[in-house]
């Protein structure tokens, strides 16, 4: 059962004295249950685009979008609040009203994030700030925020670009195992690396607009 | 402890030092705001007090006059009934006229009160004589200060004194009197110690060519500031008079110094206001950098999904924190410069900055009152202001497009 799905989906940039850019021009693909899909692409394709307009950051020209409810982000640059620890960090999302239902009590919430932490090795520094993390440590971090709620899909912005190769496969590694341990979830992962898009299922390329690839 | 509230908090706290400097320096504007508000506030209204209570000294708190004519008779019949009135403390018949004092060619029009020599202490208290005595037996007069000042007259002096029949009665002939000034008054007032004079009241009366009655009955009372005490005082006062008589209240006889008194602190509360609109001002700065410097995070709150209504909540329950804080700490200074404003006005004096001197106003110490109403109405205005203030950076912050935040 598809879980993300665009149907014909364009953007047109429009910039002050100059030809508009359409960056998609009708993007059309599914993302199926527990499937990870990879997006590839050459630097200013739209993949980022096309991520945003997938989990609803942006707004596409023209074309149709069904997803989830219940989608975790995870960005190149981790987006970690400075004033928040660790675990303040991975709990933010469960502080939205949107999604505070969807753990039930915070107590849970806590319970899930504290888990999440000792799965990906964090579980001494959770009291700590990002600024006494690495920087894989701080992806770590990212990854167990995008989870905390549970999600149906994860999309993922060039997750290991900001790191070492060595960190890199690590952080790959753990969002295999985190995909496959007690919830399941999508990953539509855009990536320059083909470390990142070996672990996925399929690999898609967006060329001119448009997305090409198939089956892994 | 709710999300807003929570990541407002941290936002107090950055994580690089105690609190923010911009957040500080706003709290601290509010705090001056509040304290700048308050103090004057308090401040006119003692000054107010000390007015009220002077001329609750020296006039009369009730004058029955006649409703028709221009005489008060049977005046000792009716002052004898209003005596009985629980709360009435002194009952004069009286006559009060302006008259033409001279003194070796030096004139001065003082309004003279006749008066019976016995109840002048109860129904004016002006203290104790400034020089003489208060006695008003015989030719004699008593004089403000001031007036004494004008004349160059002193205890012993004797003035003559001009009727002011003299310019109005074509048929008689009203020659001036000689009284000898037996006693100096000085309440501090400058309006009173130089434009009243007292005499007795047979004295008056023939310089009036009056063989009976007054100009009106005045009467001071124990309870002129409670209202339904003193509406009730003055309402048995007219009923034992039979009807002839009318009621002029103090506040009535003096409605155009209240008045001013009122404006006054009405339109510097309004000027203050202005402070502590410029303090909330400064709330609104600190907000704007916080929403520049927060972009990113704004941009990773609307991705994790909380909605706009949550974004605004965490920047105006910000702005409402400073501003709590900032009054808490204006009320503090406030009360705490309150208490001692009569050291840190001699302090300033022995620094050579003399902000209250005790002769132009004729005070010992500086008046203040502060009024609880006074603190609730600084406090609403802070909040509304605040409150206002806080909704544009935050409807700012909510509007920002994610993508453009995040990418910051």
């Amino acid at each position: 059962m598809a879980v993300l799905g665009a149907i014909d989906l364009k953007k047109r940039f429009k910039l002050p004295g100059q030809k508009p850019i359409e960056v998609l021009k009708g993007v059309n693909f599914s993302v199926f249950e527990r499937e990870k899909v990879a997006i590839v692409g050459r630097s200013g394709a739209g993949k980022s685009t096309l991520l945003n307009i997938l989990g609803g950051l942006e707004k596409q020209t023209s074309g149709t979008v069904t997803r989830p409810a219940n989608i975790g982000f995870v960005f190149q640059q981790y987006h970690l609040m400075p004033e928040l620890t660790v675990l303040e960090n991975v709990l933010l999302p469960t502080m939205s009203a949107k999604y505070a239902a969807v753990l039930g009590s915070p107590r849970r919430a806590r319970g899930r994030a504290e888990e999440l932490l000792s799965n990906v090795g964090l579980a001494d520094r959770m009291r700590h700030l990002p600024s006494e993390l690495s920087g894989g440590e701080m992806q770590r971090v990212a990854l167990c925020r995008a989870l905390v709620t549970e999600p149906d899909l994860v999309l993922a912005d060039e997750p290991t670009g900001n790191l070492d190769a060595w960190t890199g496969s690590g952080i790959l590694k753990m969002l295999t195992e985190l995909a496959s341990a007690s919830h399941k979830f999508a990953l539509v992962m855009v990536t320059h690396s083909p470390d990142a898009a070996a672990i996925c299922d399929r690999v898609l390329t967006l060329e001119n607009g448009v997305l090409a690839g198939g089956e892994k | 402890m709710g999300f807003p509230l929570f990541l407002a908090a941290k936002y107090l706290k950055p994580k690089r030092s105690v609190a923010s400097v911009i957040t500080l320096v706003s709290i601290l504007g509010v705090m001056l705001g509040v304290a700048v508000v308050i103090i004057v506030r308090s401040v006119m209204t003692g000054f107010g007090d000390i007015w009220e209570e002077k001329i609750l000294d020296f006039k009369p708190h009730v004058s029955l006059l006649p409703s028709s004519g221009a005489f008060v008779e049977g005046e000792d019949e009716i002052a004898a009934e209003v005596r009985k009135i629980p709360g009435v403390t002194c009952v004069t018949p009286e006559i009060d006229t302006r008259v033409l004092l001279s003194y070796r060619g030096r004139v001065l029009a003082p309004v003279l009160i006749g008066v019976d020599g016995d109840d002048f202490k109860g129904a004016y208290r002006v203290g104790s004589p400034r020089a003489g005595t208060f006695d008003l037996e015989g030719d004699s007069i008593v004089i403000g200060s001031s007036a004494a000042r004008s004349l160059g007259v002193w205890v012993g002096d004797e003035v003559t004194v001009y009727s002011p029949k003299t310019l109005v009665s074509k048929d008689e002939v009203f020659l001036p009197v000689k009284w000898k000034v037996a006693g100096i008054f000085s309440c501090g007032q400058h309006d009173y110690d130089s434009g009243y004079a007292v005499a007795s009241l047979p004295n008056v009366r023939d310089l009036m060519g009056m063989e009976k009655g007054v100009f009106a009955i005045h009467v001071k009372t124990d309870c002129p500031t409670d209202r339904s005490k003193f509406d009730a005082v003055v309402e048995n006062a007219v009923r034992l008079s039979g009807g002839n008589l009318r009621a002029v209240t103090w506040r009535e006889a003096d409605r155009e110094i209240f008045n001013a008194l009122a404006v006054e602190k009405n339109m510097t509360a309004l000027l203050l206001s202005l402070i502590s609109l410029v303090a909330v001002f400064c709330v609104m700065n600190t907000l704007l950098v916080l929403t520049v410097q927060k972009t990113p995070e704004i941009g990773l709150l609307k991705a994790l999904g909380f909605r706009k209504r949550e974004v605004m909540k965490v920047f105006v329950v910000h702005g409402m924190i400073q501003c709590s804080l900032g009054i808490v700490l204006g009320l503090l200074v406030s009360w705490a410069i309150l208490s001692n404003l009569q050291n840190i006005v001699e302090w300033l004096a022995r620094m050579g900055l003399e902000v209250f001197p005790a002769s132009v106003y004729g005070l010992a110490a500086i008046p203040h009152r502060l009024i609880v109403t006074d603190i609730f109405w600084v406090v609403g205005l802070v909040f509304v202001f605040g409150l206002a203030a806080s909704l544009i950076p935050a409807v700012c912050a909510a509007a920002k497009d994610p993508v453009k935040a995040l990418n910051q």
